[in-house]
């Protein structure tokens, strides 16, 4: 706690420009020069980089990643984890422009002080001797708490072509992680740590960033003809002697910098409330400039009432070519990857949902700052839980990614269905390094998963409730840093004081189950029987006479019904289940979920017709919703529709394979 | 004058055959039904006493779409599997059907009889399941010769200066390329089974030569022919369309308008498939020296 005292110490004394005081603690700010030579995609830049050490110890080195040397060749682990392939596109191997990587040609202290000899490779999560991702600097003097240190660096970063998510397509540009950048020094108290330590990882296939906040000032040197567009605002723009562009951004309260460039971008702006808004589009994909607009502006309306107005002074959306695809789809501050084709229909919302998914990420990855790699969860579970609300909110439930007369599908279900039809979703728990999901199960855990698992959360303890945690946990913890822990704290305060002891002491139960464990929940409405009874027989005391059943008159039949529920999988969650009876009348039962079996009795004149188990939807963790319901009659409307149309479709495959080779 | 008049011919044809049509609909509709009742079963049984799908003809939902498919996938798999088998069986039934086809066809208005029509099928089946063999290893190489060059192009400018447009555009073109050349080998397989009907022999390798440079010859007048026949399938389409869009998603009763409305315009398919071979049988047989010797 004292660390982290220490490390909001900062924010009242760091930079203030323009008049206003900054955001974040200022912990890691870079000052780069960099010239791009469009020939060879090169990129030579000099960095200065002004570290502040936010933390009560005494550190003796410095960690940096070079992302780009994950592109160096096949025995990287981002390589080897990938099998040189991302996103379904496999890395040419046997093309030498296919790689990509980054020297640091010198690193020195102001005053001369030479670190590059120092510097080594470590490869502190897997071991991998090929891996080029990570240096260490051992400093001559250790940096005391609270104390700055400088330092410069030349580096050369040679781009590859576009992979996965930066290098260069023909004449467009994605130019993300391309500067060596300093690890986070996380203090004591931070995130769980119990000690001071350097987060540094690896460049992994399924890793994203994690970075100090800062203040960004990049200058950038290109050819004239190139239209760019970067995190921050652009503050100067100036020809140099050899007649090329120099242009200048700066961001502040930033973990990351990322820009692009080519000359065949058009370049829409626009403005929300005081942002400035810039659309770089491929000249095909103007006329979908409206659909990009409207979708982000839609975000960041949203965003504004769930969470808090986006507080950044401008954000640029990249659309890439279609041969630069790779690069859509991706959050920088400030700066996002979207990506759409040629004659996208309308109805076809893929724009749009990539557009609101990457905004989100603001929120999560760049305004609180959220570790992507080793608590994925809480960036892409929680920013794909807002994309679905969002999605859902603008475009309607249930229609909002396809939306055609007999076809539509809608983002909070597609987000399910991403869980749900896993082949094994006890494969793992949401709550891993991303690097660490066995087989391929980090996007449906990490994303579907656990956006799942909040909408279910939401279900629970009702929409108003989850709005408040939401608010608060971000309030709290904005350009901070929190953990997993962090949050499920905010919750089981929120939900505490709302609700009282409804859900239990707290909410750990919840998480416990399904976010820290890898079991999964299956409720099944077995059967519901029903049984025509006899009159009771015998004696019984009426008024204190004796009387026999025989001589009392049942005008009805009376019947037993049962209903009975299992539980098939180990996940428990509180349930409804709804009995309608045959005159109309319905009870609704509350279950607890806790036994592996549940019976519902009920003697009388009414017959049960029909039961549902979670008649509102609320637990969209079941994994399978077709057995939760029963009916004594079912209708197979549905099905005898599908057949007569499996007819018609097959008697006319054979007939137009008679027509063609008969 | 020679498309529209045996365009005529064959329409007239096709619409006394009807005894023709029912039975080559009832063959179709007899080889559908053979995969679609135990479908029919295993959905039912999938499904069992669930309520999910019983609003589906509402509204689409997307997930109780979703869960039944994948509920119903492995038995789905098993049907998926005997689709193949089925449509190769149909194949050998289908060219089976054909000498029979073309025997009412030489004979004209002459009365249909089972007897004669199974003489024919049965007389002519090994010639014409040659002639299929043959058009389905060409439509094969087809592909290949077609799709192999254009995908090559594809993967050069995607890693060029490729934009959606142009994707779009060479697909189509390779599309219609696909079709006008794959139609162009139908026709062949057309008129090679013509040509060894009419001349009652055995040289399907002759035969198809044969046919080959009458049809080249007469490109003028068979592809129009074709084109004309083509339209008439776009028509029923459209309509049928329209019916489908009216009717929606049918349960009970409306289902039942469904089911009836299909096969109505699945018995028209028929006769149309009829009216197109019949209208290229003519007009070939006016072509001079159709035969082989």
């Amino acid at each position: 706690m004292k660390n982290i005292l220490l490390l909001l110490s900062f924010l009242p004394v760091t930079q203030v420009i323009c008049g206003q005081a900054a955001l974040s603690p200022h912990v890691a700010s870079y000052d780069i020069r960099v010239e791009l030579n469009t020939e060879k995609h090169v990129l030579t830049g000099t960095a200065l980089l002004n570290w502040t050490n936010p933390s009560a110890d005494t550190v003796g080195e410095l960690r940096f990643h070079l992302y780009m040397n994950a592109f160096k060749n096949s025995r990287s682990t981002f390589m080897k984890e990938s099998g040189s392939r991302f996103r379904g596109t496999a890395a040419k191997k046997e093309d030498p422009e296919t790689w990509g990587w980054i020297d640091i040609t010198r690193m020195s202290l102001p005053g001369s002080t030479d670190l590059t000899s120092a510097i080594r490779f470590i490869q502190p999560d897997d071991g991998n001797p090929f891996d080029q991702t990570v240096i260490r600097v051992p400093l001559p003097e250790p940096v005391l708490p609270g104390k700055k240190l400088k330092v410069e660096i030349d580096f050369i970063t040679k781009l590859p072509k576009i992979l996965a998510r930066t290098g260069y397509s023909g004449d467009f540009y994605l130019v993300a992680q391309w500067f060596p950048k300093l690890g986070v020094y996380e203090p004591a108290g931070m995130r769980g740590n119990e000690k001071g330590r350097w987060n540094c990882h690896q460049f992994h296939a399924n890793s994203e960033f994690y970075a100090d906040f800062g203040i960004y000032r990049v200058s950038m040197t290109l050819p004239p003809e190139y239209r760019v567009g970067a995190t921050g605002v652009r503050i100067d723009s100036v020809m140099n002697a050899d007649s090329n562009q120099v242009l200048t951004y700066l961001a502040e309260d930033v973990v990351d910098f990322a820009w692009t460039a080519s000359p065949r971008f058009e370049v829409i702006n626009d403005q929300w409330n005081d942002v400035s808004v810039h659309l770089m589009i491929q000249p095909e994909h103007t006329g979908q400039a409206r659909r990009y607009l409207h979708a982000l502006k839609s975000a960041m309306d949203y965003f504004a009432e769930a969470l808090e107005p986006y507080p950044y002074p401008s954000i640029t959306v990249v659309d890439p070519p279609l041969h630069g695809l790779q690069a859509g789809g991706m959050e920088y501050p400030m700066f996002i990857t979207a990506g759409t084709v040629a004659g996208m229909p309308e109805r076809v919302r893929l724009p749009e949902s990539v557009t609101i998914h990457e905004f989100g990420h603001n929120y999560f990855m760049g305004i609180l700052a959220t570790h992507e790699g080793e608590e994925a969860w809480m960036d892409e579970g929680m920013n794909s839980y807002f994309e679905s609300k969002i999605m859902d909110h603008v475009y309607g439930e249930q229609r909002s990614i396809y939306d055609f007369p007999r076809f539509h599908v809608g983002s909070a279900e597609n987000q399910r269905l991403g869980y749900t039809g896993m082949r094994n979703p006890r494969i793992a728990s949401p709550a891993r390094f991303s690097w660490e999901f066995p087989h391929g199960g980090y996007g449906s855990l990490s994303y579907n998963k656990a956006a799942t698992m909040l909408f279910t959360l939401e279900n629970l303890v009702g929409r108003p409730t989850m709005q408040e945690i939401m608010k608060t946990y971000y309030r709290r913890w904005k350009f901070k840093h929190p953990g997993g822990e962090d949050f499920i704290r905010v919750v089981n305060e929120v939900v505490r004081k709302n609700h009282g002891t409804r859900f239990g002491e707290n909410m750990n139960w919840f998480f416990d189950q399904v976010l820290f464990g890898s079991g999964i929940c299956d409720y099944k409405l077995a059967s519901v029987q029903v049984k025509r009874i006899q009159p009771p027989a015998g004696i019984e005391e009426v008024g204190g006479n004796k009387v026999t059943y025989r001589n009392i008159e049942y005008s009805e039949e009376l019947y037993e019904n049962r209903v009975i529920i299992h539980r098939l999988g180990d996940v428990v969650m509180p349930l409804e289940v709804k009995i309608d009876f045959d005159d109309g009348s319905s009870v609704t039962e509350y279950w607890d979920g806790k036994e592996e079996t549940w019976e519902y009795r009920h003697e009388g004149s009414r017959k049960i017709v029909r039961a549902v188990l979670d008649p509102e939807n609320k637990i969209l963790l079941d994994l399978n919703r077709q057995n939760n319901s029963f009916t004594l009659h079912p209708r197979q409307g549905t099905i005898r529709n599908w057949a007569v149309n499996f007819l018609f479709i097959l008697q006319h495959l054979f007939h137009i394979m008679a027509i063609f080779l008969a | 004058m020679h498309i529209i008049k045996n365009y005529l011919r064959g329409a007239r044809f096709s619409i006394r055959s009807w005894q023709l049509v029912t039975l080559l609909y009832l063959v179709h509709t007899l080889l559908g039904l053979v995969m679609v009742l135990p479908f029919y079963s295993a959905m039912k049984d999938t499904i069992g006493p669930s309520m999910a799908l019983e609003n589906f003809h509402e509204s689409f939902q997307y997930t109780a779409w979703t869960e039944f498919t994948r509920n119903f996938s492995q038995k789905m798999q098993v049907f998926v599997g005997i689709i193949g088998y089925a449509l190769l069986f149909s194949l050998f039934v289908q060219v089976f059907l054909k000498g029979g086809i073309l025997a009412m066809i030489r004979e004209d208005y002459a009365r249909f009889t089972l007897k004669r029509f199974a003489e024919a099928c049965g007389t002519w089946f090994m010639r014409f399941l040659q002639v299929s063999l043959i058009v389905l290893l060409l439509h094969l190489v087809l592909a290949f010769l077609i799709w192999l060059p254009a995908s090559l192009i594809l993967q050069h400018q995607f890693t060029h200066t490729f934009t959606g447009q142009s994707l779009f555009r060479t697909v189509l073109i390779t599309l219609i390329l696909h079709f006008m050349l794959g139609s162009l080998l139908f026709l062949f397989g057309e008129y090679t089974r013509y040509t060894l009907f009419l001349s009652d022999k055995t040289g399907v390798f002759r035969a198809f030569r044969k046919a080959v440079v009458l049809v080249l010859n007469k490109i003028y007048l068979v592809y129009p022919l074709f084109l004309l026949l083509l339209v008439n399938g776009i028509l029923l389409s459209l309509v049928w369309f329209f019916l489908q869009k009216a009717t929606g998603f049918g349960t009970g009763l409306t289902l039942l308008l469904l089911f009836l409305l299909q096969q109505a315009v699945f018995w028209l398919r028929n006769m149309l498939r009829l009216w197109l071979t019949a209208s290229q049988f003519y007009l070939y047989s006016e072509f001079p020296n159709p035969l082989i010797s």
